[in-house]
């Protein structure tokens, strides 16, 4: 009877390996029916197989910050909406999505507005994708070394191509400080979302530091600094403190 | 300098006291009198000073006040200005007893000048001029003049017609003013308070003569049609009218001598001022009663006929239907609601529009109130609209009406066009609404996968093929540069040009050696490196000689080794082609050997 059991036990698990030995679309589309059939454990553990396996799109984690938002964990819920929406800026659906997952967090943190003027200087910043402002930068610099081949052959239409090499010039090093500026606010700036219902944020690295001040899930944080296991995180121009690194999820 | 200031001081000093010559009095014209009268009360303020302030009048017990007017009075005597300002108060008593008015003070310049108190008996009502009663004539309808007020000059009353009504029920509120003197100017009328009540004026003024008491009145009256808010008590406030009469008392009651005090101006002096006020009225507003109360009576009270129609009965489906609710009798118009549609199934209702039209004739507010709605009918078929119903009380009856209107049938074609939403100005569109939030649905399309970090900036072929495309543009350039050279600068084409045409000879002279052609091999290999250092350093071939030849390369920094080499060279040629010394072959070879060595080291050579 024992040794059935196990025998059982083994098949099953047996099984669940080969599920993440299927094709990702598989994965995918089995991901999908468990979010319908409302079973969204399944679907968060199908959706993070897929990101385990290095397989990623914009869909999966849209897909995944949905399937943490049904089971009632906005801070993933909100860490995975904001990773799609790195990779499809203009996705009306995560940025709705997110809005709502915010709504639902319980602290209050001014985050400043940039203003109108600036949203519309930022217009192409925030609607564009790291891959997009590449190739934006490189069809620019594509465009600009054609018209400099130009430049070097045609001599007597010098004059004209010159202001041109000027404009796609210029164009390709906006983008170019775009994608910088962008590779630095994505990549190299640790964004995080606090996951944990409730923590404490101390004042160093340890449990017996000082509690400063708690932070509920779903708040966005930057991670400045790491050490022992705790992250230092930085809320907003005075707040500042040290947490687990169990509690955040790093965007 | 101590005693100009003093001098100073002393000056301003003095003008200080100069300016502090500012008297107050306060004066009234009787100190006794009667309840019913008034009293009026000037204040005098005399001073050699411009810009007098108005005196506080503080608060007169007994008494109410109200401000009647200022007169200033400048006169300059000697050149010194004086001035007095008169400010005239008339009071009002309001109850009996003796009472002290003031001091009056008026602050100026941070003094505060004060004149003396003057006490003022009031006494109790009683005919200040009473005279005999002559048979009244029955004239207008009588409402109970008060008593007091027969034998005035002047006097004003309010009344209603009613003292107890209905919530919504009209009451008439009359103000009556009688007048049996000519006015000074046109009288002030403060209508009572109405508070708690809706009102509604109803013009025009009626006038009329009538006698009392053998005198003549003329009476101004103005009606007001009030209608109770809530049930309750509630009280209408007093009515107040300013007048002014003719002084003719004050002309008449001085003494002899006193004509000299009179103003010579009189005729232009403003009159004697009168405030009258009426007492306030208390209505009681009772309830509707609970009894029989029908369950959508809306309020509305009066004497009412309902009417409806529609202007067709049978249209397409989609179009509208405007379906017209006319109320219309006596009772307060203005705050009738719409009477309630109910629901029609797969039609819509929209209100469209309302408009009443209010008559007063007779002094009861009377009208119409037409409402209008839209009815759009959105599959064909019969929609069956009503039956309506309308409920009022009305006053006379004293119990409730419902109106019942036979329900109306319009028929709906199919229509002919396409389902197209027909919008019809005016409509309030609805506002989509939020039921709850929830986040959007998840995404099925199949998804293109990647590995995370896999950005094309990142990409090793994408870096490079960007580098690329600079090293290119960079050779391009050089090479432009070089062509453009070559095309403008003849020594940088002939230093060029040098190595191979330098080269090519030396082939030759391989040839000639091979051929074993003594003379015409050094030929050439003279020619080849005498040309190819012309080339290089831009001199013309003819104009070459050995001495210049080293000058020039000695110049341009050449190695010493070199220039031997190429002298030695040279000689060596010259010898071979003028002297007859046998040259072997081994001999040849390591001329041409030479030749190349003299070349390359001159390659180095820059133009």
């Amino acid at each position: 009877m024992r040794k059935a059991l196990l025998f059982l036990i083994v098949m099953f698990f047996g099984l669940a390996g080969a599920s993440s030995a299927q094709a990702p679309e598989e994965i995918y589309a089995e991901a999908n029916l468990s979010y319908e059939n409302g079973d969204y454990a399944k679907a968060i553990s199908l959706y993070e197989t897929l990101v385990r396996m290095d397989r990623v799109s914009p869909e999966v984690f849209y897909n995944l910050g949905n399937s943490f938002f049904k089971s009632k964990k906005i801070g993933m819920a909100i860490a995975n909406y904001e990773r799609a929406l790195r990779l499809a800026p203009r996705d009306r659906d995560a940025r709705l999505n997110l809005k709502l997952a915010r709504e639902m967090a319980v602290d209050k943190i001014n985050i400043s507005d940039r203003g109108f003027i600036l949203n519309a200087a930022f217009f192409l910043y925030d609607r564009m994708s790291i891959e997009e402002l590449t190739a934006a930068c490189f069809v620019f610099y594509l465009a600009t070394a054609l018209l400099l081949i130009f430049f070097i052959f045609f001599v007597s239409k010098r004059r004209i191509i010159f202001y041109n090499v000027w404009v796609t010039g210029f164009m390709s090093l906006v983008f170019l400080v775009f994608l910088a500026a962008k590779i630095q606010g994505e990549n190299a700036a640790m964004k995080a979302v606090i996951v944990s219902e409730k923590i404490d944020v101390r004042s160093g690295p340890k449990d017996d530091y000082l509690l400063q001040f708690t932070l509920h899930e779903g708040t966005e944080v930057r991670v400045v600094k790491e050490s022992q296991g705790w992250y230092e995180i930085d809320l907003s121009k005075d707040l500042r403190g040290w947490l687990p690194k169990a509690g955040v999820e790093i965007i | 300098m101590k005693k100009f200031i003093f001098i100073i001081l002393l000056f301003f000093i003095s003008s200080v006291s100069y300016a502090e010559d500012i008297f107050i009095t306060a004066e009234a014209d009787k100190n006794e009198i009667f309840l019913d009268e008034q009293v009026a009360l000037v204040i005098t303020v005399t001073g050699n000073v411009s810009n007098i302030p108005q005196p506080s009048i503080p608060d007169l017990k007994g008494f109410t006040s109200y401000s009647s007017g200022r007169s200033q009075n400048i006169s300059i005597i000697n050149g010194q200005v004086s001035s007095s300002v008169s400010f005239t108060y008339m009071l009002v008593p309001n109850e009996t007893g003796d009472f002290a008015l003031g001091p009056f003070t008026i602050d100026y310049k941070g003094r505060t000048y004060s004149s003396d108190p003057i006490i003022i008996k009031v006494l109790p009502k009683g005919g200040s001029q009473s005279t005999p009663l002559p048979a009244q004539e029955p004239q207008e309808p009588d409402h109970g003049i008060d008593a007091r007020q027969q034998g005035k000059e002047l006097f004003i009353e309010t009344y209603v017609d009613k003292l107890r009504a209905y919530v919504n029920e009209q009451i008439t509120l009359t103000f009556a003013f009688y007048q049996s003197v000519d006015l000074f100017e046109n009288p002030v009328y403060s209508a009572p308070s109405t508070t708690g009540f809706w009102t509604e004026d109803m013009p025009p003024q009626k006038k009329y003569y009538k006698v009392i008491n053998g005198r003549r009145y003329l009476v101004t009256e103005i009606k007001t049609a009030l209608f109770g808010t809530s049930h309750g008590e509630f009280t209408i406030g007093p009515a107040r009218l300013e007048a002014s009469v003719e002084d003719l008392e004050r002309m008449f009651s001085r003494s002899p001598f006193g004509i000299f005090d009179n103003d010579p101006f009189s005729m232009f002096r403003r009159g004697k001022p009168i405030v009258l006020t009426t007492d306030p009225i208390t209505v009681e507003i009772i309830p509707l009663p609970e009894e029989n109360k029908p369950v959508n009576f809306k309020g509305d009270v009066g004497k009412l006929e309902v009417s409806v129609n529609v202007d067709k009965t049978a249209v397409e489906e989609n179009q509208p239907v405007t379906l017209r609710m006319k109320i219309s009798g006596k009772g307060n118009i203005k705050t009738i609601s719409a009477p309630a549609i109910p629901e029609i199934a797969d039609a819509k209702i929209y209100d469209s529009a309302s408009s009443e039209n209010i008559s007063k004739s007779n002094y009861t507010v009377q009208g119409e109130k037409i409402f209008e709605k839209v009815i759009i009918p959105k599959r064909p078929g019969t929609f069956t609209i009503g039956p309506l119903e309308y409920n009022y009380f009305d006053v006379e009856s004293k119990e409730y009406v419902n109106k019942r209107l036979s329900p109306i049938t319009i028929t709906a074609t199919k229509s002919t066009e396409e389902r197209v939403e027909t919008r019809l100005p005016g409509f309030t569109k609805e506002e989509v609404e939020i039921l709850k939030k929830d986040i959007a649905y998840i995404k099925t399309s199949p998804p293109r996968f990647r590995p995370k970090g896999a950005f094309l900036y990142r990409n090793k072929i994408f870096l490079s093929l960007n580098l690329a495309l600079i090293l290119i543009l960079a050779s391009l350039y050089a090479y432009e540069l070089h062509r453009a050279r070559v095309r403008t600068d003849m020594g940088y084409a002939r230093s060029i040009r040098a190595r191979g045409a330098a080269s090519k000879r030396l082939k030759r002279a391989e040839n000639l050696l091979r051929k074993e052609l003594v003379k015409d091999f050094y030929a050439e290999i003279y020619k080849a490196v005498i040309e190819y250092i012309g080339d290089k350093l831009n001199i013309p071939h003819a104009s070459i000689t050995k001495d210049a030849l080293e000058e020039k390369l000695i110049k341009r920094g050449v190695d010493k080794a070199v220039i031997d080499k190429v002298k030695d060279l040279f000689d060596v040629c010259d010898m071979a082609r003028f002297a007859s010394v046998k040259f072997t072959k081994e001999d040849m070879t390591r001329t041409l050997r030479e030749a190349e060595y003299a070349v390359m080291g001159l390659e180095r050579i820059r133009s």
